[in-house]
């Protein structure tokens, strides 16, 4: 028993720094034609090819095969367009020498191709059985990101290069703007916001202390303070939303969720407290970095398939604080108004307080 | 998380320019300018003509079909094992790929002590060095006498330079079975921290005798570890045996790939060219055995086929994102691309997650490179 565990345990140190090369599948994209190389050694994990048994994979055996295959690409490898799917015809052409050995070579035609829209291409083969696997992807694009077609492979092309896997088996092909791409996530990031309840209930506890000062401070500069935490938040959870997006740094979502939950009660209890704006500025920094992992893990699935990554990331950002400051603009009028009570002082802000800090905490205790 | 980088090319050539901004942008950015069109497409003639022979490596269509339809958690962890130890035999990453496969079909609630050796033993050879330690943190706890746990501890922790994680892991090992694999991980740290070389020499000396004491009736595995422990310490130490030693280890199992590179790499230094293209020769797969047979075959006046091959390997895995194999990239720049300051960027990078011998040696050589190279501007 031992031995054989210790075989599991790589007696000898690194092992996978001897391994030789990953699973990978490779689609060139143009704007005539896609071509996909499959190893024939992962088509062989999805099918039997080899009919007779012998163990040696005939060009004949794979020509037999290929009808068979063709029905699982079609399921696994789809373009769409904003009318839905888009057909594609798949054909095996021949063979390709990679650098671990023999691909078929399989040459996909799709009418959309030719159209100047916004095309997406999903990959899933393979995933299912080997969450390893990838698509390495290059995609040839021309002047405004339009595909080139592969008789017009000039000398001074763009080639934009991706990897799909499990986590983000869709790409983004074709007429691209920076303008759509920041309108498209500037929405997402305000819708986002308006969603997530957490976030709104975290906000909400950074507005409650400064309804305290109704009378002794203007309402400009009230609002004032009330943009600046909530800069400050947007700040804070932008580094790390960036950071978590980009691959540079994460954390796993469980911790994030509750830690996010928690930050809630911890706000509003300082409520409670009379904290002064300078701390609040400094919790929303310091809060806003987890919410900003929060906020990654929703962007990860739309931002793999968004070919312009920086401005995608940086107009989901605008659109959580423009919503950050709609919501300000909505509700700091009504609490400064409302603070002006003393029902509001004695009972309403302490009641709204103890009931963020009871949701944060049910709230952490569901995602623990 | 797809990444897409844009870059501009300035002809259209097959070959593959990797242009390292991950260490700028971070390695989930790695840019990398790619062939545009991909390899030639052929059409054999034939139907009769053999595209590709399946061996054991390539996992048949019923077990796959078996390994989905595989309900309880028992089913799930046997298939990872089995995977696992199809990797070790084959170096083949998809292996993994079948391993984790299986252990994402076990329930949270089934998680075993078996599930979480498998899964660091997984983890550990993806390089996630940190998950693989966290696993085997819940796998002592519930399991607190468990050797296969602290082997595998004193493993992470000694090839990432984790002192003192490598000493607990070696005094535990040693409290649940003081023997040859205890020995070996005391005076393996012995050597590795010691300043003088006669303290390397009293640690060669040491777990010497103790493989004496043992004697050849001991088990196996345990004698091939300890004489590969040996044979590390004898590099340190500069003994002209360490060669010796590794052969020793390679001949108790010819399919250690580890200490066939130790070995090929000692006589490349040796410059011993014939001897280290014997040794790798039928292992062109393994990318660092690859590497050590294209720089003795260049010495040797040839090697452009395995060169390119390499290449275009190597940028496929930049491309991919996920260059695991960093030392063995790292001599590549070095020795046959003759990019120091390239290849110190990335024995630097390796250096970050693995700290064993060949790897303080290949940063040692980079930065002299680099040095000589700025010297004689």
């Amino acid at each position: 028993m031992i031995r054989l565990l210790l075989l599991v345990f790589s007696l000898w140190f690194s092992l996978s720094a001897h391994a030789h090369k990953a699973s990978d599948s490779f689609i060139y994209v143009y704007a005539d034609k896609i071509r996909l190389d499959i190893a024939l050694e992962d088509m062989q994990r999805l099918q039997r090819f080899d009919l007779n048994g012998d163990s040696l994979l005939t060009w004949g055996e794979l020509l037999a095969g290929e009808s068979q295959f063709r029905a699982l690409l079609r399921e696994t490898v789809r373009l769409s367009h904003r009318y839905g799917d888009c057909p594609i015809l798949f054909r095996l052409d021949g063979l390709s020498e990679h650098s671990d050995g023999s691909y078929a070579a399989w040459s996909l035609d799709a009418a959309c191709l030719h159209e100047t829209d916004e095309l997406t291409l999903s990959y899933s083969l393979l995933f299912d059985i080997d969450p390893l696997h990838r698509a390495l992807v290059a995609v040839n694009v021309g002047e405004g990101k339009t595909l080139l077609s592969s008789d017009l492979v000039q000398r001074d092309e763009q080639v934009q290069l991706s990897v799909l896997s499990p986590a983000s088996p869709q790409l983004v092909l074709g007429n691209v703007t920076a303008w759509t791409t920041a309108l498209k996530f500037t929405k997402e990031g305000a819708i986002h916001l308006a969603l997530g309840y957490d976030h709104l209930m975290f906000l909400l506890a950074l507005l409650l202390p400064v309804t305290r000062q109704r009378g002794k401070t203007p309402l400009r500069t009230v609002f004032a303070e009330v943009v600046g935490i909530v800069t400050m938040f947007t700040l804070a959870h932008s580094l790390t939303l960036v950071s978590a997006s980009l691959g540079w740094f994460s954390l796993p979502s469980r911790p994030v969720e509750i830690g996010i939950a928690l930050s809630i009660s911890l706000a509003a209890l300082l409520v409670l407290l009379n904290v002064s704006v300078v701390f609040q500025r400094r919790l929303a920094m310091t809060v806003g970095l987890l919410h900003g992992f929060g906020f990654a893990g929703v962007l990860a699935g739309m931002l793999s398939a968004s070919p312009m990554k920086l401005v995608a990331l940086g107009s989901f950002n605008l659109g959580i604080e423009l919503a950050q400051l709609a919501v300000v603009v909505a509700v700091l009028p009504l609490l400064y108004y409302l603070a002006a009570r003393p029902f509001y002082q004695r009972q309403l802000l302490p009641l709204m307080a103890i009931g963020l800090v009871a949701s944060g905490v049910f709230m952490a205790w569901q995602r623990f | 998380m797809a990444r897409v980088n844009t870059l501009r090319f300035t002809n259209n050539t097959r070959a593959i320019l990797p242009l390292l901004m991950g260490f700028i942008l971070g390695p989930g950015l790695s840019l990398v300018a790619s062939a545009l069109t991909g390899p030639a497409v052929t059409h054999p003639t034939r139907d009769e003509q053999t595209v590709f022979t399946i061996t054991k490596q390539a996992t048949p269509q019923n077990t796959l079909q078996n390994s989905l339809l595989a309900t309880t958690p028992e089913q799930h962890i046997a298939r990872a094992k089995q995977a696992l130890l199809d990797f070790q035999r084959s170096a083949n990453p998809r292996f993994l790929g079948n391993a984790q496969r299986e252990l994402a079909g076990v329930l949270a609630a089934d998680y075993s002590a078996d599930f979480y050796l498998y899964r660091a033993s997984l983890r550990q050879s993806l390089h996630q060095f940190s998950a693989a330690s966290a696993d085997l943190a819940v796998l002592g706890k519930l399991q607190p006498n468990n050797f296969h746990a602290h082997m595998m501890r004193f493993t992470i922790a000694f090839v990432s330079g984790d002192e003192a994680g490598a000493e607990l892991a070696c005094q535990t090992l040693a409290k649940v079975n003081d023997d040859l694999y205890a020995a070996s991980c005391r005076q393996l740290l012995r050597a590795a921290h010691a300043e003088e070389l006669g303290e390397i020499e009293a640690a060669y000396r040491t777990l010497k005798t103790a493989m004496a004491k043992a004697g050849p009736l001991a088990d196996r595995q345990a004698l091939s570890w300890a004489s590969g422990s040996l044979a590390d310490i004898a590099e340190r130490a500069g003994r002209d045996d360490a060669a010796q030693l590794w052969q020793l280890v390679l001949s108790m199992n010819p399919d250690d790939v580890y200490a066939r590179a130790r070995l090929a790499a000692l006589k490349l230094a040796a410059n011993d060219d014939a001897a280290v293209l014997i040794l790798t020769k039928a292992y062109l797969a393994v990318d660092s055995l690859a590497v050590l047979n294209a720089i003795a075959a260049r010495r040797q006046g040839g090697g452009e086929q395995i060169i390119s091959l390499l290449r275009e390997r190597f940028n496929e895995a930049l491309w991919r994102g996920e260059v695991l194999h960093k030392r063995a990239y790292a001599q590549f720049l070095l020795d046959i691309e003759s990019k120091p300051a390239a290849a110190l960027m990335w024995a630097k990078n390796n250096w970050q997650e693995q700290r064993e011998w060949p790897d303080t040696q290949l940063l040692a050589r980079a930065k002299r490179a680099v040095a000589q190279a700025e010297n004689s501007q």
